[in-house]
């Protein structure tokens, strides 16, 4: 009769420690998420010639988009800040700096504001040839122009 | 003897079915959310996303990804305290007894 006793505090206490750890489980993972900032990492490994998917920057606001490749022999970085127009002048409108070409070379300005399916917006390669260009007047991708794979990484924050 | 022969049992057994629920629920919306991985404070999109075809908005990611852990948050939390409250009797009897015997 004891026995049966210990075994059912047991049990409770086990069931109520179990919930306990879920529900801290749950709202520890639940604030990190909702306290995160607007910010998105992704990483890219596209064959030669490869596009990346098309990525949709948020509408009305600005976007600061920066990217680096880290395919060795070809490391770069290149940043931009851009908005997606309005519905009736439809376009991705952009300023920024280019990845530099040189070791000790100062980095280009690139600036503009297009639809046209393939206008480059940035390079993120040390040789110019990985970039992000535009995919539609809404969407931008990422291109690889070399004849070899391309690794590296994009993040968007808004 | 049939548990659920009262009206009284019925009413009082049905909250708790419901907060039992609530808690499975919480803990699958948990599961179904898209899972987005938090790194260097940033969300990441999962490198398959990237490398597909189909569209990627992350901005819309990020807000179901913050609705679902809302929902879960309060479902999960509302409902663990209704079993506390529940239980509470069961949970802290060790205490109520010693506070009594004082």
């Amino acid at each position: 009769m004891k026995d049966h006793k210990w075994f059912h505090r047991f049990g409770i206490a086990a069931i109520a420690t179990m919930v306990a750890l879920l529900t801290a489980a749950v709202l520890v993972h639940a604030t990190q998420v909702i306290t995160t900032p607007n910010a998105a990492f992704s990483s890219f490994n596209l064959e030669a010639g490869g596009n990346s998917a098309p990525i949709t920057p948020v509408l009305g606001q600005s976007v600061l988009v920066m990217g680096a490749v880290t395919t060795l022999e070809d490391l770069g970085e290149g940043e931009v800040v851009l908005s997606r127009g309005p519905a009736d002048e439809q376009g991705l409108n952009w300023t920024g700096l280019e990845a530099p070409t040189a070791f000790n070379g100062g980095s280009g300005i690139t600036a503009g504001f297009n639809s046209t399916v393939g206008t480059h917006i940035v390079y993120l390669d040390f040789s110019h040839k990985v970039d992000v260009e535009i995919h539609s007047a809404t969407q931008i991708m990422v291109h690889n122009g070399t004849a070899a794979a391309a690794t590296g990484n994009v993040t968007l924050i808004w | 003897m049939e548990p659920f022969a009262k009206n009284g049992c019925r009413t009082r057994i049905w909250p708790i079915l419901i907060v039992w629920a609530a808690f499975a629920a919480g803990l699958l919306v948990q599961t179904i959310s898209p899972q987005l991985k938090v790194k260097n404070n940033k969300f990441v999109i999962p490198a398959a996303l990237m490398s597909g075809t189909s569209e990627i908005r992350p901005d819309e990611l990020i807000v179901q990804e913050r609705t679902m852990q809302a929902i879960s948050g309060i479902l999960t939390l509302g409902s663990a305290l209704g079993l506390a409250f529940h239980y509470r009797q069961v949970l802290f009897v060790r205490n109520m007894l010693k506070g009594e015997q004082k």
